[in-house]
Order: C-alpha cells, then structure tokens, then sequence
C-alpha cells in the first residue's frame, strides 16, 4: 500500500510550494505515494471550537480518504498531532476508522527519516534560525528531526531565542484574540530580529503565515519558509 | 450562575495598551522559567516525580470526603474547631462571626488565595475588624487597592519607583527606592501589626488528614508570625487541599516549591494543628489559644463529580501562568479573580459557572506549554476544550461561530464542493492580494488587524499535483 500525501487545508489554499516541497522529498526518497483526490480537513479547527462532532465527522471522512494508504504524510504538526493525539478520543462518536487513521499518521520528517531518507547538498548556502510549532514540539516530540535533515542538506541551522515559546497563532485565536495574539507575535519577531537572521524555518503552516505576516506589517524583511522548502536551492517548487 | 462584569477580551485589551505592566513583565518572565527548568533538571527524574504527585493528589480526590472527616476529627482533637462552608458567604459569615466573639479590632493575614476567592477583607473591614496583608506583595497591593496579579508573586508587576510612591503616601518607612530599605521599612511596620492583632488568619498550602494539620509554605515567615502571635488563629482552606498522609508532604513540597519558583524547599514551612488549651503547663505563653478551621467547599463538590474533576489536584504553584506566552502578554489583571493564567482559566469556569465569563476558557493558543510543566499533569488546555465543548452542547456561543463551523463540516464532507471552494478562496486571495500582500479583508478582522497575508501563488496544491499527472 502506498503512502497517502494530506496537504492540509492553509498549505491546499494559502501555501502550496509547502505542499510541492514534501512531495519532491517524498519522490527523492523513493516513497510510493498518492495524494487522494478526497481530502480535505482534519476537523481540528472544529475540535479546538469545542464542537465535537463535527470534528469527529470531518475526522472520519478523513479516515475514509485514506483507508488505503499505509501511512499518512502529514506536514504540519498540529494537523498531524490532531490526527494521532486528539482524533481517538473522538472514535465514540467517528467509530474506530480514526483509530485506525491515528496509528498511520506520521509528520513529514518522522516519515523521512524511518525512509532513511538523504538530501542531497544545497548547491547555495543558507543559513537559517528554527522555530519550534508548539503541537510538533509537545504533542509529536518533533524537534531533532527537521533539523537532522536541514544539515545534510548543508543549511546551517540555528534556534531563534525561545524557540519553543508559541508565536500566538493557535487557530481561530488569532482571529478571536487578534490583539493578544499580536503581542504573542511581536515577542517572537523580536526573537528573530535578535537572531540576526534572513530566513526563519517552522514546521506548520500555521506558525509560518503568522509570523510572516507580522513581520510583513512590520516592514522587516525576514522570509518564513517551512523546513521542507529550505532543503532545496529553489524552495522545493520546480525539479531546478 | 453569575455573570462577570467585563469580558476578558475586555480586560486584556487595556492591559496590553499598559507600557509599564508590560515592560515588567518582559523582564521577569525569564527568571520563573530558567529557574524552574534548572531546579527540575538538578533533581533528577522529575518526571516520576510529577507522576507521583499526581497519584498523591488522585488519591486527595477520590477519598476527599473520608478524608475530610478524618481531618476533622483529628483536628478537634488537638483542640482545633472546624467549620464547613458551603460557598463564600458561609465562609465569611463564620469569620466574622469567631473575629466578633474574641472582640477582634485588629487581624494579620498571610497570602491566602482562598481568601481572595471569598472576598474576606471586605467582608471584615464591612464588620469593623481592620484587616492587614503581612506577605510583602500582598501588603503593596492592600495599599494600591489592586488584586493580585500572580498566584505566589501578587505584585511581580509593580515596580520599585510606584512601591516607594505607595510606602511614601502611607508614611511608611522613611522614602528613598532602595530595594533592601522598603522591605526593612514594610518589615518594622508589620511586625508591629503582628504584634497588636487580635487574630491571626491564613490560608492552607495543604491539609494533612491523618495528623490534622495544617501545612503553609512562605519565604517571608508571614504565615508562621500570623499563625502563632495572635490569640486567635482562623485558617481558610477549600477542601481540595486535603491529603491522605502527612509523610507524603516531602514529594509535595519538593514539587511545589520547584514548580513556583525552583526552590529546593521554601524559606519556611509551617505546620500546625490544633490551639494551645488550658492544659499546658510548661509555663509558656505562645501560640494561638483558640484555632478555627473552615474548610471551603464553594463548588468544589461539584467539580468533584464533573469534568472538571482533575482540576482539583492543583497544589497552586504557578507554573501554568509562568509558562504562558498569553499570560506574559496580558497579566494576571485579566482574569476573574483570585486565579490566572491556565490554571485561571479553568478553574474559575469550574467554580463559577461557564456563563461568568464565557470568553475566558477560548484565550488560549492551546501551546501546551502548561501541560508539560505541570507538577501534578493536569491537562489544561484539555480541560478548557472541554469547557468550550459545554459551551457548544448549551448553545451560548456566538451564532456567527456555530453557523461557521456548520458550514465548513458541510463543505469538509463533500471533496468536490471543498475542492471548489478552496480553489476559488486561493484564487480570491491571490487577487486580493494582488500579487503581493492582502493588508484586509472584511471577514477576518482581527488577523489583519496586525498581519499580512502574503498573497498566495492563486492555485490549490490539489490543482497543481494534479497538473503534474499524480
């Protein structure tokens, strides 16, 4: 059985050179992989709300979608740490396909690195600061992973001061609380104004739009790129 | 059910325009966590610990009514009386009432949460008892008239310039804003306190059942002075605080201290049971002739029995709202009162009703960060999910948000509608956009507000995988 591709909702939509990075690395990995036409949210957005059976059918449908698939390649965190940590305590209302689903999914790098996966050397140098997403970190225990890969690629990695701090995104916190999520964000911008760095790297699209975006309205000119991205010279978008 | 007079939204929103809250708060907020991180890291498997006090509080809970009994007896029969108090206004009319029967004009008080939870000072001062804060912080808010801010650092956002300011308008101490002076200063004024109090209340870090004591842990000796000078000792504790064995005070304490702010052990500990009765005869004169325990329930017996249930193990030690990015950003003036911060947000809902602030269990990013530190694992933002979820099953959140949600879990179980709708929303951003940032957009107010949205290249990945034959 090949491995199923769940681009998530904000890389489908918002950032789909995320979406193309994985692929790449999924192809120079050698994995046998789909990407199910039927896919479309987790449901977390609908769990952290509190309404639970409508993450718990979201989640089921997302079991369905990929029944076929051994493994599911998630690259995003949260997503992933809503899939495996979160969706089995729905299976009294979803039934056990999200069982099921929990146990297949596997965040981007922890799915490389059991593939045993290489990247090949970056021909331009790049050195970049890490930003750990708090559901990768805390719920998936994601935190060597990304940066194992990044330095055989030849990206030189450092951590932004309080890497681990949450940048305020946290979903529909942001649009709820927009302006404490703002001094969340600021925090970190200065964190990563601190580090002196170009290019800041996350492993959920949600931290990377948000901290991109308070940087943008903030006029500093830092890019956020997934880590995935910044393991080829040209972000991962074309076969270059 | 109550209602609160002012959303937490509300709250916040003025205590992020507070410069001065804010620039203390930048500078403090490092110290709690390399302090607790370094004393956890310097005792070793911490985590076993954290495991095992969170079966030393399983077992508080799940015995808590025999246990109390236990303490009760105990207790008396160290010449101690316990009271039961149903909820606040029982617990205030029982100190009032021991204050008036020893025709007390003067009482001390030691730092007690409980205390700010049943609003006990304006319940003394209403009765004519004057009532002084003796923990130092607690003592500067008295004189500024503010809440706390923290759980065990009541005025970590007051600086040295506004308690030289307070100490000057109240003629304490002789002016002048050197640290080591203000506190000989406040520490000459207290003690004179201590000494003319007719009562001496404190709170309860915890309640030892099969000894019948009291436990309090302070690093000024407040609680020590204001439980042994005055003749008359009240302790307020919420019946949560109960524990099974006095021996599994070492594991706590280790926890506690730690947790709050990475002490091996605090500068006091403090426990005591019963009153000194007529029969001593070893011609000494000190100690609290009569001692008066009131044992708060104010909710928790029903928060025993909801699920809520695991908040009851909390040993208040801070942690949570020391770890919280939203914390550090608002401060404790935000919350309901007498609790902040994760633990806040939780515990006052279980208490209070989920209607008394409704927007309070939703101001989290749900980091996790709480969780992992923790002493005793409780699944904070867990918890305040669950709160959301009571929420949605009464039907008090907003119609916008349901219809919201009801929506997207439409399109979500149909593929090609989603597939159509994210390809449209991508291409909308894109123009949006224009082709570099979208800076508004009237259905996300509060994101643009202060982001960008960094305009997306207008096709889906499904769109674009699909061009390339997967």
């Amino acid at each position: 059985m090949p491995a199923g591709l769940f681009a998530t909702c904000l890389v489908n939509i918002a950032r789909p050179q995320i979406g193309l990075a994985a692929a790449k690395t999924l192809d120079l990995a050698g994995a046998d992989w789909v990407f199910p036409r039927g896919q479309t949210c987790c449901g977390q957005p609908a769990y952290n709300a509190g309404f639970r059976a409508q993450a718990a059918a979201a989640a089921a449908h997302c079991a369905r979608v990929f029944a076929d698939c051994e493994k599911v390649v998630v690259p995003s965190g949260s997503c992933c740490g809503f899939l495996r940590k979160h969706a089995p305590g729905l299976a009294d209302v979803a039934g056990d396909s999200v069982t099921v689903l929990a146990a297949k999914c596997m965040e981007l790098s922890e799915f490389l690195l059991e593939k045993e996966f290489v990247p090949p050397p970056r021909k331009t140098p790049l050195a970049a600061a890490f930003h750990d997403g708090c559901a990768g970190l805390r719920e998936l225990g994601i935190k060597k992973g990304p940066r194992k890969l990044l330095a055989q690629a030849g990206v030189t990695v450092s951590d932004i001061p309080e890497c681990e701090v949450c940048c305020g995104f946290g979903g529909a916190f942001a649009e709820k609380f927009g302006g404490i999520s703002a001094a969340l964000a600021d925090a970190k911008c200065e964190n990563i104004l601190a580090a002196k760095t170009n290019t800041v790297l996350a492993g959920d699209a949600g931290c990377i739009l948000h901290i991109e975006g308070r940087l943008s309205r903030l006029r500093k000119p830092v890019q956020v790129l997934h880590w995935a991205q910044a393991l080829f010279d040209s972000g991962g978008e074309t076969n270059g | 059910m109550q209602t609160a007079p002012v959303s937490f939204a509300a709250r916040a929103k003025k205590a992020l325009g507070d410069a001065a809250m804010r620039g203390a708060m930048a500078e403090v907020k490092g110290k709690f966590i390399s302090a607790r991180a370094q004393a956890a890291a310097e005792y070793g498997d911490f985590e076993s610990l954290r495991e095992r006090g969170k079966q030393i509080r399983e077992q508080s809970i799940n015995e808590m009514p025999a246990l109390l009994r236990q303490f009760e007896q105990n207790a008396q029969a160290a010449g101690a009386r316990v009271f039961w108090a149903a909820n606040a206004e029982a617990a205030r009319k029982i100190t009032v009432a021991a204050a008036r029967h020893h025709n007390a004009k003067l009482a001390v008080k030691s730092k007690s949460i409980t205390g700010e939870e049943i609003r006990l000072n304006g319940a003394l001062e209403k009765a004519g008892i004057k009532t002084v804060e003796t923990d130092l912080g607690e003592f500067i808010l008295q004189l500024a008239g503010e809440e706390p801010f923290h759980i065990i650092a009541p005025a970590m956002h007051k600086r040295r310039e506004e308690i030289a300011k307070l100490f000057a308008q109240n003629n304490i101490g002789e002016g002048g804003e050197d640290i080591a002076a203000l506190t000989r200063s406040a520490r000459k004024h207290l003690r004179a306190q201590f000494l003319a109090a007719d009562i001496g209340i404190t709170g309860a870090n915890f309640l030892f059942a099969d000894i019948g004591a009291a436990m309090i842990v302070t690093n000024e000796g407040n609680g020590r002075l204001a439980a042994t000078l005055p003749k008359v000792r009240i302790t307020i504790a919420g019946i949560d605080k109960i524990v099974a064995r006095f021996s599994d005070s070492a594991d706590l304490l280790a926890l506690l201290t730690r947790s709050a702010t990475g002490q091996k052990i605090s500068n006091y500990v403090t426990v005591a049971s019963g009153a000194r009765n007529g029969d001593c005869n070893d011609g000494s004169e000190e100690g609290p002739r009569h001692h008066y325990i009131i044992l708060l329930d104010n909710g928790r017996s029903a928060m025993r029995k909801s699920e809520m249930r695991e908040m009851l193990r909390c040993i208040r030690c801070g942690a949570c709202m020391n770890h919280c990015p939203v914390y550090h950003a608002v401060g404790g003036h935000s919350y309901g009162p007498a609790y902040m911060g994760p633990m806040g947000q939780v515990l006052i809902p279980a208490l209070r009703g989920i209607n008394y602030m409704p927007d309070l269990p939703h101001a989290a990013t749900m980091c996790g960060a709480c969780e992992v530190v923790c002493p005793v694992k409780i699944p904070l933002p867990g918890l305040m999910r669950k709160l959301r979820e009571k929420q949605v099953k009464e039907k008090t959140r907003p119609f916008a948000e349901s219809a919201a949600v009801f929506l997207w879990t439409f399109v979500c179980l149909r593929p090609r509608l989603y597939n159509f709708a994210a390809a449209a929303m991508a291409m909308f951003l894109r123009l949006a956009g224009g082709g570099s940032k979208v800076r508004r957009l009237f259905f996300l107010p509060g994101w643009f507000s202060a982001r960008d949205l960094i305009c997306p290249p207008g096709r889906t990945l499904a769109q674009m995988l699909k061009k390339e034959n997967r």
